[in-house]
């Protein structure tokens, strides 16, 4: 292990020791918040008759809703120590089972719009700090002022409109065909189709923020001395830019990623619904709405600990695209 | 103070932003006036589409989308402010008294403040409003509730600094007490990030408010344009209007706000404008 | 969103009697020959959490497990019960004794024989301890007895008439006996890989996503079924599922899942087919909390019912499909209507008159127009009531009434309205599982605090005594008459109202043929064929 590795390796071991107390906190405050709310979970476990007492005292014991409250917090920091996130009510079967299928659904929508966001946001802004106040800055300026306000629902809901319904270039809503075929590259077709409108809807944030940020540091970091020197040296401009400039411009762009991250699961939640698109956010309000409280705090606790790891990385990168960081 | 105001209205978007805040708070003053009706009123005629008689058109349940427009922007307003109120208001005292007395106090409550930020914040509203209901006046306390964090480390950082500025040092010699040094010399001082996160934080609790009404959690007393698009949500075929009108009026309150925040933020800080281009 | 046909406040059903005789007989299909081949998908929501019919109430999962799944009789259209299992059965005398005689070459989805024994243990082990509504039948069981392997008698400690009813899935689907004795049937790994003896076999299930199930090449009905395969899509979203069936994504969407408020709209594209009445009668109810001021007053409840607009709730809750209300029970048991208790006679919609009564009842409106406020709880993610309130809190405001809309989240609505009583009004719907007795609870005495029974306090001895014999009588005609006595006294104290009579429907592609057989939403399909298909399976 050479120096830069151990490092590193301390600084993530520190930052995930810090984490925990952090982690626990997330629990009891969700924990508490569940259980103050009003309404019984057995109440919709039972169903929609009049249940005997006997089968209701005999569900509570199964899912052990009979236990004292504390003791019921405690029994589950017991088994999230050995990994085990509990029992889905609603699911019957383990909570991390349920959310591990709903997680690829929601990593594919919200990493396409990464991407998409990245790829053309950092283009625009790019090639428009090149000309300051020509037709595509200003282009990208509005751009960048109008993502940044859209409400993404809304975005989704005219992306359909206009798309989906009126042009039929795109499906309206889900994320695979059935009627394709169900493996292979109809299936992944498909699923591309269904993807293009809900990753465009939430990435436009992004794109915004983007396109902004890199135009703003590429326009700095281009009167900065060393590129003037690298002009005076003769080197092309399409190199200075792309050589120079974009490296250095990752830096702010890799901050927005990380601090925009819970808006990026907000978003997806929200895409989720408008384009029936079976991920984690669907699953969350399934779960609020069937009293679903052990998959409600896994997926609570995995987005927060997602939250962490996201800026965990962000650190990391910083230190690895900007020398002056140390970690 | 008053070249700040000139450097603001001199940033046209900035102007636009606050004369259509400006002309959002005069809406609701006159609500009564400009739509009689009442937005909630279900009328014999469903889906009319825009025209002299409605000029927004009707929804599935024969409700004027103009007067939901009117009477749904005095909710966001209130939400608006009223979330960023509270939210500056924790922020501002969390922040205060952890820079002003340091040591276990800071470091306790930066800790909270960092339990706060990684909850992600649409989430945790999502779960509360619905297992506790809906209702205006718990959507901002929940949204005023969670969106501090931020508003707490600008001020922590500015008492952090100015603490130890020579006029502080001086007024702290004359003898006067903590809160005194604290509300009159260094508060006024470090206000001007919190001003601008709190235009910030207008638009993003309105953004917040119409996201949860969105899922179906806005209060069935009031209209909202949150609600109103998760009505239209089921009838994207029948009629565009019931998308259009309320998801515009979003979008505007929205962007106003944010453009507010981004001039003021500019107005401050001259230099930024410079350096950004 | 709306969390569409969430186990919607479905049957009850205690102690069915007469015959499922209401449903309008099927029309007459095309004799045409049915083809083979071809896949039906059907939209569904929520993700089921298991397929096992006999374990659950939910509807979602009913219309799943009962294609896998048999019961010993079934459903058909016109009310009466067909074989299924049993091939043929008798009842003795004394209505004590049921004999089934099973068919002799059924085997399960994985080879194995399907026997009497496989019945007994389903009866025994599984629907009389888990199944939540028909484990109050099944207590009723002396005993289960197999003297052969193809015969299966049932002795009763009371006769019970609707007890055959409890016979055909989803209450009766049979299990396999060698996979689940055993096991324990809460967590069972077979909740998720149901093997049956049905139409249908389970192939997987992808969950948020969709079930797959296959031809039982092995069915032991020869020659059927025609579908090659059957997937159900999950679609939580109401919206989607109607965009899924318009894009050709979906083709078939049960009454439970179908926003009416497309029905206007679809059914002028000949692309799709639809049925109403696809289920027994339902109705939406408004209660009163008659222990508080002023609905204590059964003036008052008269003026407010009077101030409501029951056509337009029919045309905005239910979309024009439904009836406004004239029966405290439901005019589709044409047996127990009387005119002299008609809601439309006694409280025909009169704001004038409303206004009139209620400041007679001593309630004038105050200087800001308004007489009192109420609150009005219901469930918010329910697909009539939010638009029913809506219309109610318009009306009421014309008679000065000033309503405060409680909508809330199922949990918390069952916790208002039925378990503390909380509440001014409250808004439900209700479903009669084919029988007025299933209505009865609306209007019976009850202090057990239970959910969707009558939370009103209004408690009548008489009313009680007048259901039970209308329950009892073998005779409709003789308990028409007590329904009828009943329903004056019920249109009089008004402590609870039926708003409108519900219609449902489903929603199909016009592709397939064969698809309404049983008159409930859990068909078995093994007869629905796609036109365009082989000649041979």
């Amino acid at each position: 292990m050479d120096g830069t590795t151990a490092t590193l390796f301390q600084f993530v071991l520190r930052r995930a020791l810090q984490a925990i107390p952090l982690l626990l906190g997330v629990v009891v405050v969700n924990f508490v918040i569940i259980h103050l709310a009003p309404g019984n979970p057995i109440d919709i476990l039972v169903g929609d008759f009049p249940a005997p007492p006997e089968y209701v005292a005999r569900l509570s014991r199964d899912f052990g809703l009979d236990r004292p409250l504390w003791e019921q917090l405690f029994l589950y920091f017991g088994r999230l120590v050995q990994g085990d996130l509990g029992f889905s009510f609603a699911n019957r079967q383990p909570v991390l089972g349920v959310i591990l299928d709903r997680l690829p659904a929601t990593l594919l929508l919200s990493g396409t719009a990464l991407v998409l966001a990245a790829v053309l946001g950092v283009a625009l802004g790019v090639l428009s700090s090149r000309r300051p106040y020509s037709i595509l800055d200003n282009f990208t300026s509005v751009l960048s002022l109008v993502g940044f306000s859209m409400p993404v629902f809304w975005l989704g809901q005219l992306l359909i409109m206009g798309f989906a319904l009126e042009l039929r270039w795109f499906p309206a809503q889900g994320m695979v065909s059935l009627r394709a075929d169900p493996s292979g590259w109809g299936r992944m077709l498909s699923i591309a189709a269904h993807l293009i409108l809900p990753a465009l809807a939430l990435s436009v944030r992004f794109l915004a923020l983007n396109s902004r940020i890199s135009r703003a540091s590429m326009l700095e970091i281009l009167r900065q001395e060393y590129i003037v020197t690298a002009r005076a040296k003769g080197l092309s401009e399409g190199r200075i830019v792309y050589i120079h400039a974009l490296r250095n411009s990752m830096l702010p762009i890799v901050t927005v990623i990380g601090f925009n991250f819970g808006f990026l699961l907000a978003g997806s939640a929200l895409v989720e619904t408008v384009f029936a698109w079976p991920g984690i956010g669907r699953l969350l309000y399934d779960s609020i709405t069937s009293r679903d409280y052990p998959v409600i705090m896994g997926i609570f606790l995995a987005v927060c600990a997602g939250i962490i790891i996201v800026n965990l990385l962000t650190d990391i990168a910083y230190a690895y695209l900007d020398p002056r960081v140390k970690l | 103070m008053r070249s700040f105001a000139r450097r603001f209205l001199r940033n046209l978007p900035a102007a636009a932003g606050a004369a259509w805040v400006l002309g959002m708070i005069l809406v609701c003053a006159l609500v009564p006036w400009l739509a009689a009706s009442d937005p909630l009123r279900v009328g014999g005629d469903a889906f009319a589409p825009p025209g002299a008689a409605y000029w927004f058109g009707t929804d599935n349940q024969g409700r004027d989308i103009w007067s939901g427009i009117l009477h749904g922007a005095q909710v966001s307003l209130a939400v608006g402010f009223l979330a960023a109120i509270t939210s500056s208001s924790i922020g501002v005292a969390v922040g205060a008294a952890a820079g002003f007395h340091g040591g276990w106090v800071d470091s306790f409550l930066m800790r909270v403040t960092e339990l706060f930020q990684i909850m992600p914040r649409f989430f945790l509203a999502l779960i509360i409003i619905s297992l506790f209901g809906a209702g205006i006046g718990k959507v901002i306390f929940v949204i005023g509730v969670l969106s501090w964090p931020p508003t707490a480390r600008l001020i922590r950082a500015e008492f952090l600094t100015l603490k130890h500025r020579d006029f502080i040092e001086a007024a702290r010699a004359t003898g006067i007490g903590d809160l005194t040094l604290c509300f009159r010399q260094i508060l006024p001082n470090a206000m001007a990030p919190a001003v601008v996160a709190g235009s910030l934080d207008i638009a993003q609790a309105i953004l917040l408010e119409a996201s949860l009404s969105f899922f179906g959690l806005g209060d069935p007393n009031l209209i909202s344009w949150g609600t109103m698009l998760y009505n239209a949500q089921g009838y994207l075929r029948q009629g565009w209007w019931l998308s259009i009108f309320p998801g515009a009026a979003i979008f505007l309150a929205v962007l106003a706000f944010n453009l507010v925040g981004d001039g003021i933020n500019e107005a401050l800080n001259p230099r930024l404008r410079e350096s950004q281009g | 969103m709306a969390i569409p046909g969430r186990l919607l406040p479905t049957a009850f059903c205690v102690f069915l009697s007469g015959a499922l005789c209401l449903v309008a007989a099927g029309q007459s299909v095309a004799q045409e020959k049915p083809r083979y081949g071809g896949t039906l998908i059907q939209a569904i929501a929520p993700n089921p959490e298991h397929l096992v019919t006999i374990l659950t109430t939910g509807v979602h999962i009913h219309s799943i497990g009962c294609k896998v799944y048999s019961g010993l009789l079934a459903s058909r259209r016109d009310g009466t019960l067909g074989p299924d299992l049993a091939k043929s059965w008798e009842v003795s005398p004394d209505g004590m004794t049921y004999t089934f005689h099973l068919e002799r070459d059924v085997r399960f989805h994985d080879g194995k024989p399907f026997t009497a024994a496989d019945v007994k243990f389903t009866f025994e082990q599984v629907v009389a301890k888990f199944h939540p509504r028909a484990r109050r039948v099944m207590v009723n069981m002396q005993s289960v007895e197999t003297p052969d392997p193809f015969t299966v008698v049932i002795r009763l400690k009371r006769a019970f008439g609707p007890f055959l009813l409890s016979m055909t899935c989803p209450e009766s689907g049979i299990l396999p006996k060698h996979l689940w004795e055993g096991t324990d049937v809460l967590k069972s790994p077979q909740r998720l890989k149901p093997v049956g003896t049905g139409p249908f076999m389970f192939r997987e299930a992808a969950a948020g996503s969709h079930i797959t199930l296959v031809r039982n090449p092995n069915y032991f009905k020869k020659g059927l079924p025609y579908l090659d395969r059957i997937i159900l899509k999950i679609i939580p979203d109401t919206p989607a599922r109607v965009l899924a069936l318009e894009a050709g994504e979906v083709d078939f969407i049960a009454s439970y899942f179908f926003p009416k408020q497309q029905f206007t709209r679809l059914s002028k594209m000949k692309e799709f087919q639809f049925q109403k009445d696809t289920d027994t009668p339902g109705n939406a109810i408004i209660h009163f909390n008659i222990q508080r001021k002023p609905l204590d007053d059964a003036r008052v409840r008269r003026a407010l019912y009077m101030a409501l607009n029951r056509k337009l709730i029919v045309e905005r809750a239910d979309f024009g499909l439904g009836k406004e209300a004239s029966s405290p029970f439901d005019s589709r048991f044409p047996w127990l209507v009387t005119p002299e208790a008609d809601y439309r006679k006694a409280y025909p919609y009169d704001p004038a008159r409303a206004n009139r009564l209620l400041d007679e009842a001593g309630h004038p409106k105050k200087a800001d127009g308004t007489r009192f406020t109420v609150a009005v709880v219901y469930m918010s993610s329910h697909p009539l009531l939010p638009p029913t309130s809506q219309v109610l809190r318009s009306n009421w405001a014309d008679v000065g009434v000033k309503v405060n809309l409680v909508g809330v989240e199922r949990a918390v609505m069952q916790e208002r309205a039925f378990g503390k009583r909380d509440y001014d009004v409250t808004l439900q719907t209700y479903t009669s599982a084919g029988d007025p007795v299933g209505l009865v609870r609306i209007y019976a005495t009850n202090n057990s605090r239970s959910v969707f029974v009558n939370p009103t306090w209004y408690s009548n001895p008489k009313v009680d005594e007048l259901f039970s014999k209308g329950g009892a009588a073998a005779d409709v005609k003789i308990r028409g008459e007590y329904y009828k006595e009943a329903s004056k006294i019920l249109v009089t104290d008004i402590p609870s109202a039926i708003l409108f009579e519900r219609s449902e429907v489903d929603a199909a592609s016009a592709k397939f043929k064969g698809l309404w057989r049983a008159g409930t939403p859990y068909e078995r399909w093994d007869e629905v064929w796609m036109a365009g298909g082989r000649e041979k399976p």
